[in-house]
């Protein structure tokens, strides 16, 4: 029999450990369809984070699975990466899968067809006593809209017009000052932690590459060779790659700062670590860029990294987030006219 | 046969908890995230802290209003109202003052019949008092639900609606006595197509909200008072002082002081706010709007610890005269009086996650409705 983990009280027996309640729930669920574990996997008042919002409570999150799944009946799950630490709270687990399957039923992308589609996905959960208390959940999802051969900004325009029109409300992405420093003073350009410390390291990568915009710390902190994943399934090999990739998104939204919120990690100093560093990133579309000409638009995005470090430089990062929440915000239509419901007075004289 | 009597004489013999030889379980604690299941399954398991007078299922005061919830609510026990409610229970919000049991049961029908599907889901119950003097809660709840009835509104849209509310409940001996509530209702009228500032200028209001006597902030001419925050280990006194600073001294950098960077902030409107920025032009907007805004703190409860985090719920009463510019439409010289609460959770000495509830659409009302309805002048 396996030694049960001290800390998997509460779980159902079959979980000797985090990864396996992870691994094991995540295959029953989505693969072998056994979707009422949902009931006794979730807490029923559990709060997943979007880019786009927030849902609330367990049946959200079934409707959520059961609407993917009928999308992409052969849903697999594949190449999991995972990362916990626990605390009083529970366990933090960032968990990083490649989706994969074809979009053999009808979605919010259309009708059926049999287009194969693939892209990365890390959901960092709090678990306590075999149940997700809260999730953040990022998705590559306009890798999957290209590989379908759909217009993402198209697709945007007319989602979210649809979605105006039903009465929601555009995403919540605030308006005012995004805070990098205090004022007129500069953000920090020396920051005292140790890449070494795989809590600290996060700390230099977007404190000081992205928020103070010292771009030269890319060198410090990734090897020549790192290979980092962005959306879109994209790959960028080296320093050059990775200056451009962020330059760009600095240029489109020249005040953006990124707020690390969460930093779980495992490893040691010998073996090397592996961190799950969750984050914001706020700012305002005022730059050319791919996105095309600058909307003026805020936008608030939600990111998980999960970086491998060796002797504190990153040998290799999934960067995950969802363009496609990116391009709604931009792209946010408002409702047509027409559609207004009738009014509440207009009622009350019908009766 | 003579009937048993409902109301028996207060017992002076202590309550018996669980069996002596076992300690009883600890009171159940949202920091826990029991499942709705759990406290199901607790039921009729014997007390949990002495609660003389309540039925005999409730373990504790935080199952009495999670479970009591879901009874009246989800199963739709509306009559047991009668059982949890004084019969001459007061209910205050924003909207003005509901008095008695039956308003309360009258009321219900009224939103069950609007939305029979309502899930009221707890997210947070904060809690203090005892047996003796009364328990005060502060529930914390997220309703989604869909708007298929009729009501004040008007006919069914078929939409589905959520939003934050916050209850605060005074109970003794199974009974509410007190209410105070505030819903996020302009974010489910917006979430229904509806507009909050149209139906508000289309209302008729009962009574001018309070007179315009001066609201009082600090004294004639002087300044008012800056307060020390005391240390984040005294989260009552900490919240307290940070608020007043915040929002009666006009010192807004006690965001920056005292909140973490990355502040998740829920506020009317069915708003995320997010960072420093975020919830300083929330509040300098509001004050903006009504430059005498004061803010007074009315109770407090707290529960958690350093370690875990403290959760410190504050009720509050607003006033203030709409003289400036904001969201709510151009200055009327109107003054509100609004009913709300702060649910604050402490990490490392900082506010790093809150809820902020008070009802925008009697705010509106209080603004723009017509004065003189039944019963008014």
């Amino acid at each position: 029999m396996v030694a049960v983990d001290d800390g998997m009280i509460g779980f159902d027996p079959e979980y000797a450990s985090i990864a396996e309640y992870t691994l094991g729930s995540s295959r029953k669920i989505w693969q072998d369809k056994a979707l009422g574990l949902i009931y006794t996997h979730y807490a029923h008042n559990v709060t997943v984070h979007r880019s786009d919002g927030e849902t609330y409570g367990r049946d959200a999150v079934l409707e959520h699975a059961i609407r993917t799944l009928a999308a992409i009946p052969d849903l697999q799950l594949s190449n999991d990466e995972l990362i916990s630490s626990r605390d009083q709270n529970g366990f933090l687990v960032s968990h990083l899968v490649t989706v994969s399957g074809h979009h053999f039923g009808y979605s919010h992308y259309g009708t059926p067809n049999e287009h194969p589609l693939e892209c990365l996905q890390i959901s960092m959960r709090l678990v306590r006593e075999n149940r997700v208390l809260e999730e953040w959940v990022v998705t590559d999802e306009i890798a999957v809209i290209r590989q379908l051969g759909l217009d993402e900004v198209e697709l945007a325009k007319s989602i979210t017009l649809e979605e105006s029109t039903r009465g929601w409300q555009a995403p919540m992405v605030g308006l005012n000052e995004i805070v990098r420093s205090s004022g007129q003073l500069h953000p920090a350009i020396r920051l005292e932690a140790d890449p070494r410390n795989p809590n600290e390291l996060p700390m230099l990568l977007y404190g000081l590459i992205w928020n103070a915009r010292m771009l030269d710390q890319i060198k410090m902190l990734y090897v020549p060779s790192a290979e980092i994943t962005v959306p879109g399934n994209r790959k960028l090999g080296g320093h050059d790659d990775l200056t451009r990739y962020v330059l760009g998104l600095l240029a489109a939204f020249p005040d953006c700062s990124i707020n690390l919120d969460q930093v779980v990690h495992n490893g040691s100093k010998t073996d090397g670590f592996l961190i799950s560093a969750r984050w914001t990133f706020q700012g305002t579309h005022l730059g050319l860029s791919a996105y095309g000409t600058p909307t003026g638009r805020r936008v608030r995005i939600i990111g998980i990294s999960h970086l491998e470090v060796r002797d504190g430089q990153i040998q290799g990062e999934q960067m995950v987030w969802d363009e496609f929440a990116l391009l709604k915000q931009i792209h946010w239509q408002e409702k047509l006219e027409s559609a207004v419901p009738v009014s509440a007075e207009a009622v009350r004289h019908e009766d | 046969m003579k009937r048993a009597v409902s109301q028996k004489p207060i017992s002076k013999k202590p309550e018996k908890l669980e069996p002596a030889n076992l300690k009883p379980k600890p009171v159940f604690d949202f920091a826990d995230r029991p499942d709705i299941q759990v406290f199901q399954d607790a039921a009729n398991t014997g007390r949990r802290q002495p609660m003389n007078g309540f039925d005999a299922d409730y373990v504790d005061i935080v199952d009495y209003i999670v479970r009591c919830t879901h009874k009246i609510w989800e199963e739709k026990a509306i009559g047991l109202i009668y059982t949890h409610y004084a019969h001459n229970a007061v209910v205050h919000s924003s909207n003005g003052i509901v008095y008695g049991r039956e308003a309360v049961v009258r009321n219900t029908l009224q939103s069950e019949a609007m939305t029979p599907n309502l899930r009221p889901y707890a997210d947070d119950v904060i809690w203090g008092g005892n047996e003796s003097d009364g328990f005060y809660t502060s529930h914390r709840v997220f309703d989604t639900s869909t708007h298929s009835g009729y009501s004040d509104i008007g006919a069914p849209t078929g939409r589905k609606f959520q939003r934050w509310v916050i209850a605060d409940c005074f109970i003794i001996e199974n009974k509410i006595v007190e209410e105070w509530l505030a819903y996020d209702a302009a974010a489910s009228l917006r979430q229904l197509g509806l507009d909050p500032l149209e139906l508000a200028k289309k209302s008729l209001l009962e009574f001018a909200p309070g007179t315009l006597g001066e609201v009082d902030r600090g004294s004639g001419q002087y300044a008012p008072e800056f307060h020390d925050v005391p240390a984040p280990n005294n989260p009552q006194a900490f919240v307290a002082a940070v608020l007043h600073n915040l929002w009666n001294a006009r010192l807004v950098n006690m965001v920056r002081a005292h909140y973490a960077p990355g502040i998740v902030s829920f506020v009317p409107g069915g708003q995320k706010l997010y960072g420093f920025g975020d919830v300083e032009n929330f509040v300098i907007t509001l004050m903006a709007s009504f430059p005498d805004l004061a803010l007074t703190t009315d109770h407090q409860c707290v529960v958690g610890s350093e370690a875990r985090g403290y959760r410190v719920a504050t009720r509050f009463t607003i006033r203030g005269t709409h003289e400036g510019f904001g969201p709510y439409g151009m200055p009327t010289g109107r003054r509100v009086f609004l009913i709300g609460m702060y649910h604050q959770e402490i990490h490392g000495g900082k506010i790093a996650r809150e809820w902020l509830v008070f009802d925008e659409f009697a705010l509106l009302k209080q603004l723009h409705a017509r004065i003189g309805g039944h019963g008014g002048g």
